[in-house]
């Protein structure tokens, strides 16, 4: 006779299927690290718990995040659209500051 | 929690009617402003998602683009140097696909191009494939090149654990 023992189940080890499996990854994905300027000591979630927010927002650098978003979203534009007039739309959209703007929005 | 707003985004990559922004609608329930009809491209097209946990809460930015028939220029100007700078605010990349064209073998060469583009220039974004749940006969076999790419294959509409003892959801419907 055999006997058959349950594996004793762990909810948390389970892995996500699907949709969550979608979210899971990218709730591991590095979204303090910035751009190739940083120093990349920046959390991801293996070291959210020290300094997510004290690094990644710092208010000195605040004029340097906005032209590197700025700068990013030229580029992106001119990748996305180059094959098309519509780049042109998004990148007057960001230097006049009202952001990255699909066309016909 | 304060969300903060992260510099990097999300990309999204497909062929038209790929499921794009299937995916968009199903990670955020909404979609990007200037859809204007069913024929407006989706390239360029940006969103943005909240992503919270118990560390952090953010909002990243998704930015869509769609694989043109000319895929080679595209893909060198994904490539290109000039490009890094992109690549490097991308955190994830996903790239969607229809398991009922014949183009997923080429999506995927693509998205293995770009994920080898990012081991040059050291980024530490994610590659993902995102596909439709589907009986196709070209499911399995998209399966088999992912695992040879070493990409994660993810069924969107797949629900619930593995076979690790968990249940799919849809089992009990």
């Amino acid at each position: 006779m055999s006997l058959e023992v349950p594996l004793p189940l762990n909810i948390s080890d389970l892995e996500k299927l699907g949709l969550p499996r979608v979210l899971e990854v990218l709730h591991t994905c590095d979204w303090a690290s910035a751009d190739i300027d940083d120093d990349g000591s920046i959390g991801s979630l293996q070291d959210a718990e020290i300094d997510f927010e004290l690094n990644a927002f710092d208010d000195d650098k605040e004029n340097g995040s906005e032209r590197d978003v700025e700068y990013m979203e030229r580029m992106m534009a001119m990748l996305i659209s180059a094959r098309g007039n519509h780049a042109r739309n998004i990148v007057a959209n960001t230097r006049n500051g009202s952001g990255y703007e699909p066309r016909g929005a | 929690m304060e969300t903060t707003t992260s510099r990097r985004k999300i990309l999204i990559l497909g062929r038209p009617k790929s499921g794009k922004l299937s995916l968009v609608k199903a990670l955020t329930f909404s979609l990007p402003d200037g859809l204007n009809n069913e024929s407006t491209p989706h390239a360029g097209l940006t969103h943005s998602i909240t992503l919270t946990n118990r560390y952090f809460s953010t909002e990243a930015g998704i930015w869509i683009d769609e694989i043109p028939d000319d895929t080679e220029t595209w893909l060198g100007e994904y490539l290109s140097e000039e490009a890094t700078p992109v690549l490097q605010s991308v955190a994830a990349i996903i790239l969607t696909v229809n398991n009922s064209t014949a183009t997923s073998a080429s999506d995927l060469r693509i998205l293995k191009q770009l994920s080898d583009r990012g081991e040059e220039v050291e980024w530490d974004g994610t590659c993902l494939v995102v596909r439709k749940l589907s009986e196709s006969k070209h499911a399995s076999e998209l399966s088999s090149l992912c695992d040879d790419e070493a990409l994660e294959l993810i069924d969107l509409n797949e629900s619930g654990e593995n076979e690790f003892g968990g249940t799919l959801a849809s089992e009990y419907l």
